[in-house]
């Protein structure tokens, strides 16, 4: 690990400055659960650390206004899992934190940096591989790799990495937003538009500037929360990242839908929303026929390789399968 | 038993290492740091660390400098949980926090559950009684783990203690007893 | 206190230790002035290093020295395990600008701290000419070797006409199983600490070899064995990682001499699927031939097996599966292919993981073919004499195994068609049968047992604690011989300065080491017995020595007893010493001698007058979504003949593991290699996956716990290894009979299992 500048942000204000004013790569460390972890393997190099965890006021969970949960950015993957109106209301989010992980990482990550996951691509992972996201221009070493763990959806000739959270596929499905904070001032973006595909840069991965600080993450309420999933599909029964995933939640009028989110995991470079998916099941009865069909084209459009090519089908089965499960809680 | 005359080493030539931290008097929870030296509090006992490197993991610090060697290292990467201690009582992987971290913060290892007279912590006691180990690397891990497992209400249904437990790797395969000691502990309502 | 006997569900000796993270595991040691070494690896397929720049590395505070090939010196050469000697492989670290594999070790940082050393590590900078290399079986054009021709004391079990029996057969099985490479990832990482002392050497270092450690850093430092001492009291998980001497160790013993410093070396997990042996790549032709009643006519199961460009690693996976069935003709020939990575070597039932899923499947394949049920099958083959030598089995329970188990089970239950078997909501369950052998070995062994006056009973003879329970194997036998409670014997195990350390392995330790245990306590009981029976106007004077007991320090005969402490100070002795060798027929005569060089010396499986086998019979469920098709083992049953059970409660948690090293295997276990860089890609413990507790549900294990006294004295066969042959063919099987497909490579992930 590289030598680096510790300073310990008391607030919010200054974690900004801090992150802004040096002029050198700066990273923001809350529980560390990635960043440590890059840093250890040499991919993160920052020369400043900004240790936000002590800055009061950013763990807060707040269920009882009337438009949104307000967590703050430092609130605990465990705590908000954890959570009895969570739990309750909108069980794709409480499903989201606590099968990621282990119980001593969610208590430990803070929901701001789980957001900021990185990819786990083996290739991006060491040093020793070419990588177009770690290395801009060396190659991507897993278009004709070891790719069965790769996404099929936002691919790029450039990048074929997933996005490996969990949350926030649910987020995106509940259309869930970010408060950010930086020197030139604060501002709201969706967290569907906050990762970025790879495009022909696939080092940059977030619509987020280098001195951005997360502040909170604000979910719409809505009816949409308690008859909602989270479907995660591993190769082990738990702590293993998704072979595919399913973030559904619906709003029903009897046996019709009135209303549907679809958002898919660990199949695409980014937390992915089904749109086409959403819309050919709203207004209709709901059937395993429709299930299955929504499954289908939310996976419309993927570019696979001949290792991961088994994981339309698979992605297709388990938003169906969520959706069924999500029918249940109606 | 073992003697530990035959080991080659004993707790004392640890402490004698001369890398050791200072151990501060027992009762320096609230002092501020001296000198603007690194203070943790592990297991009751404040530790000065002096100009402690910022990129030390707890887990290195735990080992290398203060010669409590329960918390073990399997991955370093947050991926076994063999270096499983609490911080303010809520178990974390002490390889992912670095040192600097957990300052200011109540550190419990594997070292400080047992009451003072030896009288092993109910979990440990349980542990021993469904073998719920083999070669004992990760049982410190375990153990600490299964506590707050525990404590947080993950272990009132088999299910929950195996999903809540699964941060927690065993390469002998001693998840049977595990699940079975927890399970103990749960039904006792032993205080933890 | 009552008695301790054989067989009873004591505490594990060491566990209160355990429990307390009180067990000192190698890198556990901090002494004084230590400073810590961190290998750098190659990152080419192969080639030769071209070019080193040590200066922006030698230049980060706290770095000491970086070693390289130019600067380590010379090693003399050391031999690999399988070619007599006592190194996982012929490779020696840093010797020559040649990298043979990515993840070799090509240079060593010594530094103050483990953060000056991370931080030097990337900043050694070394250029490679690349050369072309070949990491995959399934290449064509590869180097092969006949085993039998290239290492002839591993030769082809051959018996009858086996061709022709299959072949003019009414029905043939014919098919071709795979499995992955794996590694053992035992969760201690491969850790060392060197210390000098003048000229003698102390290694603390987690072993099942310290003898084979000590031996081999002899040979490659050109000092005497006596000058090093290997003290390796606990294991943290050996599984056949930590049975030979790996290049790591070698480096920290003259990185510590060149400094001057006690060194700490801990390999980095990403390193340690490089940086010592693994369990190679296999693939598996079995041919069966079966009249149509379900009588096997013969059998042939070739084998092609990974072996390292500089070392033959044998595969003798089909000595066992020979003697498995009643073959009237049988073959088994491995061709060793040759790649370019470390040498493989042992990883828990090295040879028959991989050989019974292939005869496993087989089996329940033709059994398909036949319209017979498995377990039927396997009974009507059960042999009554070994197929190879013509010679008894020293004891075969299998049958006992298969229908002990099948009841347990509830086999009965169970509709044989594929897919027929469903929950409520159409989860598909499948239930899967196989069955499992392991040779009987058993090596040499002294033991030396010290009864003290004050009743304390010192004991030492080879062994290493790998978390098997040897040491409490030991101690059950002691204390049921002196009368004394287990957990207050001190056990002396795995420490170069006490009697011979036997390489700890192939699940031959505690009938190795307990024979003798046995043998020394027993000698101690005579010499009381004859002592207090000639203590005149003692209470026991003029009794039969033979008819006196010995329970909690009191020796009691007909009429009268009297205190150990009383006989032993009238006799004016400090203590009493006793020694034992066990007594194993087939050991050879210098066996003793060559473990205390280091060697393997183990008899068995063939004996002069019969062949040891264990044998066990797994019974597992899985459930499946067949549109979410991810295999999951909701309940297991083995039952075990390892004979006589010694220490019921370690061998319980010996044989849960042996369970979950199945589930591993048949569903997550593989070290993935990209052929176009070599070395292994899934090189850490999340991407390299062994099962997590939620992965393992209901186990059940039984013993048929019938000793075996023509194996040995005790009547204890081996079981650490057993319990995990055939366990991944049962879940395997079990997946066919949930969906109907036959998956016939390892592991098996969902992709196989989709619509």
């Amino acid at each position: 690990m590289n030598p680096f500048d510790y300073t310990v942000a008391h607030s919010v204000d200054a974690a900004v400055s801090a992150l802004g004013g040096s002029g050198r790569p700066s990273k923001i460390l809350a529980g560390g659960t990635t960043l440590v972890d890059l840093m250890r393997l040499n991919v993160e190099q920052p020369a400043a650390v900004v240790d936000i965890t002590r800055i009061p006021g950013l763990n807060h969970i707040d269920t009882e206004g009337r438009e949104a949960l307000v967590f703050g950015a430092l609130a605990r993957m465990s705590d908000v899992a954890d959570d009895p109106v969570v739990r309750r209301d909108y069980p794709v989010l409480s499903e989201s934190l606590w099968r990621a992980a282990s119980q001593q990482l969610r208590n430990m990550a803070s929901l701001g940096g789980n957001l900021l996951q990185r990819t786990r691509c083996a290739y991006f992972r060491d040093r020793q591989y070419p990588c177009n996201k770690r290395e801009p221009g060396t190659g991507c070493s897993a278009l004709e790799g070891l790719n069965r763990g790769h996404a099929v959806l936002g691919v790029s000739d450039q990048c074929i990495a997933v996005y490996p959270g969990d949350l926030a596929i649910a987020l995106v499905a509940l259309n869930a937003s970010i408060d950010v904070q930086s020197t030139a001032g604060a501002r709201t973006l969706r967290v569907a538009d906050l990762h970025r595909e790879p495009g022909q840069t696939p080092n940059l991965e977030t619509a987020l500037r280098p001195d951005e600080l997360i502040l909170r993450i604000r979910v719409p309420k809505s009816r949409l929360g308690k008859a909602s999933t989270y479907l995660k599909i591993r190769d082990r029964e738990s702590y293993a990242f998704a072979v595919a995933s399913a973030a559904v939640a619906l709003d029903m009028d009897g046996d019709v839908i009135r209303d549907v989110r679809i958002a898919v995991g660990g199949l695409a470079t980014r937390p992915w929303r089904a749109h086409a998916a959403e819309q050919s099941l709203v207004g209709k009865t709901f059937t395993e026929a429709a299930a299955a069909q929504a499954g289908r084209l939310s996976l419309q459009g993927a570019a696979t390789r001949p290792q991961n090519a088994f994981r339309v089908e698979l992605g297709a089965n388990t938003v169906a399968e969520a959706l069924k499960i999500a029918r249940e809680r109606a | 038993m073992i003697n530990e005359d035959h080991l080659g080493l004993n707790r004392r030539e640890v402490v004698a290492a001369g890398t050791a931290a200072a151990v501060l008097p027992a009762n320096t929870a609230a002092a501020p740091p001296a000198e603007g030296g690194v203070v943790l509090q592990i297991n009751g006992v404040g530790h000065d660390l002096g100009d402690l490197d910022p990129r030390s993991t707890l887990l290195d610090v735990l080992r290398e400098r203060i010669g409590l060697s329960g918390a073990k290292k399997g991955c370093d990467h947050g991926q076994c949980g063999a270096c499983t201690v609490h911080i303010d009582g809520r178990r974390v992987v002490s390889c992912l926090t670095l040192a600097r971290q957990a300052e200011g913060r109540a550190v419990t290892t594997i070292e400080g559950i047992a009451s003072a007279d030896g009288r092993l912590h109910p979990m440990q006691q349980a542990f021993l009684d469904h073998d719920a180990l083999q070669c004992g690397y990760c049982t410190p891990g375990q153990i600490m783990s299964a506590i707050a497992c525990v404590k947080e209400g993950h272990a009132y249904k088999v299910d929950d203690i195996r999903e809540y437990m699964s941060g927690n790797l065993c390469r002998c395969g001693a998840y049977v007893g595990i699940v079975a000691a927890i399970e103990q502990v749960v039904a006792q309502g032993r205080a933890v | 206190m009552s008695k301790t006997k054989l067989g009873a569900n004591a505490e594990r000796v060491d566990g209160r230790d355990k429990v307390m993270g009180k067990a000192i595991y190698g890198a556990d040691r901090i002494l004084p002035h230590m400073v810590h070494a961190l290998p750098i690896t190659a990152t080419v397929g192969k080639g030769r290093i071209t070019s080193i720049d040590l200066g922006a590395a030698e230049a980060v505070k706290g770095v000491l020295v970086v070693l390289d090939y130019r600067t380590l010196g010379r090693l003399k050469p050391v031999v690999f395990s399988f070619a007599g000697g006592h190194a996982i492989q012929s490779l020696q670290p840093l010797q020559s600008a040649d990298v043979a594999y990515r993840g070799q070790a090509v240079a060593l940082v010594i530094a103050e701290t483990l953060e000056a050393a991370y931080e030097a590590a990337p900043l050694v900078k070394i250029s490679y000419a690349a050369e072309p290399f070949e990491v995959e079986m399934s290449a064509a054009g590869q180097e092969e070797v006949k085993q039998a021709v290239a290492a002839p004391y591993f030769p082809d079990f051959v018996h009858g006409d086996p061709e022709a029996a299959v072949a003019g057969a009414p029905v043939i099985l014919d098919e071709v199983y795979r499995t992955s490479p794996q590694h053992q990832n035992p969760m201690e990482l491969l850790s060392v600490v060197a210390e000098w002392d003048g000229d003698h050497l102390t290694i603390h270092e987690g072993s099942q070899a310290s003898q084979a450690m000590q031996c081999g850093l002899a040979v490659q430092l050109g000092i005497p064995a006596d000058n090093i001492r290997v003290i390796s009291p606990y294991v943290g998980g050996g599984f056949g990682q930590r049975g030979s001497l790996s290049p790591h160790t070698i480096l920290a013993a003259v990185a510590a001499r060149k400094v001057g410093r006690p060194v700490k070396l801990t390999v980095p997990r990403s390193q340690v699927f490089h940086a010592t042996s693994f369990r190679g790549a296999n693939e598996h032709h079995v041919r069966i031939g079966a009249t149509r009643d379900g009588q096997v006519t013969g059998g042939v199961h070739l084998v092609r097996a990974q072996t390292s460009r500089f070392d033959l690693m044998p595969y003798t996976g089909e000595e066992t599966t020979s003697r498995m069935y009643a073959w009237p003709a049988f073959r088994g020939a491995t061709t060793l292919v040759k790649l370019d990575t470390q040498t493989p070597g042992f990883m828990r039932a090295p040879m028959e993981m991989g050989s019974f899923f292939a005869l496993e499947s087989a089996m329940d394949e033709l059994a398909i073919k036949l319209d017979l049920d498995p377990v039927a099958l396997r009974l009507k083959n059960d042999a009554v004499a070994d197929p190879i030598t013509g010679k008894p089995f020293s004891s075969r329970r299998l049958k006992e195994c298969l229908e002990r188990g099948a009841a347990r089970f509830g086999w009965d239950r169970r509709s044989a068609t594929p897919g027929s078997m469903q929950d409520p909501d159409g989860v598909l369950i499948g239930w899967g049968v196989a069955a499992g052998a392991y040779p009987g070995y058993i090596g040499p062994a002294l033991a030396k047992v010290r009864l003290q006056r004050g009743g304390k009973v010192i004991l030492s003879v080879g062994g290493h604690e790998m978390g098997q329970g040897i040491r409490t194997a030991i101690a059950v036998v002691a204390a049921s011989e002196l009368g004394v409670d287990p957990e207050t014997i001190e056990i002396r195990i795995g420490d170069t300065a006490y009697p011979p350390q036997h390489t700890t392995a192939g699940a031959w330790g505690a009938a190795t080491a307990t024979m003798p245990v046995r043998d020394a306590s027993r000698a101690i009981r005579q010499q009381l017995a004859g002592l207090a029976t000639k203590q005149k106007g003692g209470p026991l004077h003029g009794q039969d020595p033979t008819s006196l007991t010995l329970q909690d320090g009191w020796l009691s005969g007909y009429g009268g007893r009297q205190r150990v402490d009383d006989i032993l100070r009238t006799a004016r002795l400090p203590g009493l010493d006793g020694e034992g060798r066990g007594d194993v027929p087939g050991l050879k005569p210098d066996a003793l001698k060559q473990a205390a060089i280091g060697k393997i010396s183990t008899a068995g499986p063939e004996f002069p007058d019969h062949v040891s086998f264990s044998f066990v019979a797994h019974f597992a469920e899985v459930r499946i979504d067949p549109r979410l098709p991810r295999p999951r083992v909701t309940r297991f049953v083995t039952v075990v003949d390892c004979g006589r059970v010694i220490s019921r409660r370690t061998a319980e948690s010996q044989a849960y593991g042996g369970i979950v090293w199945g589930i591993g295997s048949a569903l997550s276990e593989g070290s993935e290699v990209d052929p176009r860089f070599g070395g292994f890609l899934n090189n850490n413990i999340a991407e390299y996956q062994v099962a997590v507790n939620a992965d393992v549900r209901r186990c059940e294990v039984e013993f048929i716990d019938r000793e075996d006294t023509n194996f040995n004295g005790l009547g204890a066969k081996g079981l650490g290894e057993v319990v995990c042959v055939g366990a991944a063919a049962a879940v395997a099987n079990a997946v066919h009979h949930a969906t109907g497909r036959r998956v016939r490579s390892l592991p098996i992930r969902m992709e196989e299992l989709l619509a």
